[in-house]
């Protein structure tokens, strides 16, 4: 079973005409994990809304390839059929859940509404807090009385307990401490081991995404600039931006050197302009495609296509 | 000579929860101190408490401190104002959302003329609007004149912290409080304000106590950092010794935590159950 998103553009505002989405197509399978890296103003949560049926694309498609039924832009809540497929993780762990609402009632929720008997469903949701590391006691507590860390866990479960095949993890650690952050991301990679869910990762913090990655897209002004397997973006990063992204990093260790990315200037939106590109203007008469860099790897700059590479291959 | 030496600082709250215990720091001219820990640490009321900003209910219990061999803090007791300022996490919020940044400034500076607490009180006439469009161009804003026309909600969060900044250093503060300055924005515009700060140091040669929950940021910016945990400092050090020779077991967790990989331990620490 796969996500399978196809030339999606969105455009907001009827007057400003605000084109936060580009034609982005990608797609996520079951067992792996898509990260879809980019700033503010690249589109990334755009993308992660109309992959949610949360917004509707202005343009493309959202199909699920082996069944094939899903359609264009899903539209606001989409099917019941498509909800237990997709479930979402938010940024903001304890914002996310219902405050008038016990925990048990949140996680609950889900399978309430798939018309899941109580008693079954009860049993479902006792599983998966313990899954997911905590005591059931915690079903009583409202979500003002437990920390962050423990209200994501929580979202965590309620996103898992109808067994979808993709969940939506939406900036899952950026509220969080480094050391909780740590545990959900392990946390997040064991459930993925166990039931085979595959994760669509929507993240501004690039160096987050190296131990849950299978798959890396970095958007940058609502396209894709490139793409490929995590190690390979990581450690060859061939589109300026993505190379910039991952230098913008500081090292966490002060025997490295690191002078960031301190001379690249901005447009006027605030989002970074590259301008270290060796051919500006290039990419307008390439046509703004996707060029093959390595094994499954493109990158939207016709430079990133090592010349010495291409010729040995 | 340290610059600002704090001695046996304890916050409490009215009700008397503790919040930070017997905690003790120094931080020389031209070097950056960093405190590094979670929330809930300790480490933001400790840079509170060092400007007499706590807030309602929270004080100082216990302790003291000095800022160039000057005691402006003993016990609950503010002796005097430290030449300090501080920058602050969301930049927007700490910036008054109705005025333009211009007008702002310009308080700004009729304020420390009139104060005069940098000496040349009544001396600097020149006028007031051109010093702060050379202060915004001080930290890197290429085009002052549009800048100060704004309002901080129409600028990026980069952009006000840069303002932010600029407001800081123009009252010739000896100590540079900055909790957790880049928290929140984007990588790429946290290096460039990283940056700014390092070459604001090199500039005026002043100390800086850096708040950060960030161990790469720490690592970067620091010589030397307290790693707190629980309202204590649980280690004081070069950060080399920090990085490379932690003597502590909560230093070293939050080490593993910052690192690509995870550590063995963290198998068992519960997630797995089942």
């Amino acid at each position: 079973m796969e996500l399978v998103l196809a030339d999606i553009e969105v455009v907001y505002g009827k007057r400003t005409r605000n084109h936060a989405v580009r034609g982005v197509s990608l797609r996520v399978r079951r067992g792996e994990t898509l990260a879809v890296v980019g700033e503010s103003g690249s589109g990334k949560t755009t993308i992660a809304k109309v992959a949610a049926g949360l917004q509707k694309a202005t343009s493309g498609t959202v199909a699920w390839q082996a069944t094939g039924d899903g359609g264009v832009g899903g539209g606001p809540g989409g099917s019941p059929a498509r909800r237990q497929r997709v479930h979402m993780v938010f940024q903001h762990p304890v914002q996310s859940l219902d405050p008038s609402w016990r925990i048990r009632r949140s996680v609950k929720e889900p399978l309430r509404y798939l018309g899941m008997a109580d008693d079954e469903a009860e049993r479902l949701v006792r599983r998966l807090i313990a899954e997911v590391g905590l005591d059931a006691q915690i079903l009583d507590r409202y979500p003002r009385e437990v920390s962050g860390g423990q209200a994501q866990r929580v979202a965590v479960a309620r996103a898992l307990v109808a067994d979808p095949e993709i969940v939506i993890l939406d900036e899952p650690t950026a509220s969080l401490d480094q050391t909780v952050r740590g545990r959900i991301l392990t946390l997040l990679a064991d459930l993925q081991v166990r039931t085979g869910v595959g994760y669509l990762m929507i993240t501004h913090d690039i160096s987050s995404v190296r131990r849950l990655a299978t798959r890396i897209a970095v958007m940058y002004r609502g396209l894709i600039v490139e793409s490929g397997p995590a190690a390979a973006v990581l450690e060859d990063p061939r589109h300026p931006y993505t190379q910039a992204l991952i230098s913008a990093v500081p090292v966490a260790d002060p025997r490295v050197r690191w002078d960031g990315v301190v001379a690249l200037p901005r447009h006027p939106d605030g989002t970074l302009a590259v301008t270290s590109c060796p051919v500006p203007g290039s990419c307008h008469e390439h046509g703004p495609g996707l060029h093959e860099v390595g094994p499954d790897h493109v990158a939207g700059c016709t430079k990133a296509v090592d010349p010495q590479k291409a010729a040995t291959t | 000579m340290s610059l600002l030496t704090v001695r046996g600082l304890s916050i409490q709250t009215r009700t008397g929860v503790s919040l930070v215990r017997d905690l003790s720091l120094d931080v020389g001219a031209g070097e950056v101190v960093g405190i590094v820990g979670e929330s809930g640490s300790g480490k933001t009321m400790t840079a509170l408490s060092l400007l007499g900003l706590l807030p309602d209910g929270v004080h100082v219990s216990a302790g003291e401190a000095e800022l160039e061999g000057r005691r402006f803090l003993d016990g609950p007791r503010m002796l005097a104002r430290p030449n300090a300022t501080m920058i602050f996490q969301n930049p927007t919020a700490a910036l008054n959302p109705t005025m333009r940044i211009g007008a702002q400034l310009v308080r700004l500076l009729r304020f420390l003329d009139r104060s005069g607490t940098d000496g040349s009180a009544g001396r600097r006439r020149g006028d007031v609007r051109e010093r702060a469009a050379a202060l915004v161009s001080s930290v890197g804003i290429a085009d002052p004149a549009a800048v100060l026309g704004r309002y901080p909600h129409q600028l990026s969060g980069g952009m006000n912290q840069r303002v932010m900044i600029a407001m800081a250093i123009a009252a010739r503060p000896s100590l540079l409080v900055a909790d957790e300055p880049t928290t929140g924005l984007d990588v790429t515009v946290q290096a460039q304000i990283l940056d700014l700060i390092r070459a604001t140091v090199a500039q005026h040669g002043i100390g800086v106590l850096f708040v950060s929950h960030d161990m790469g940021v720490i690592a970067q910016m620091c010589q030397r950092v307290a790693v707190m945990y629980d309202g204590e400092v649980r280690e004081f050090a070069a950060v080399d010794d920090i990085y490379h020779r932690p003597g502590d077991a909560y230093t070293r967790e939050l080490l593993a935590s910052a690192s690509d990989h995870p550590r063995p331990e963290e198998v068992a620490d519960g997630t797995r159950a089942g």
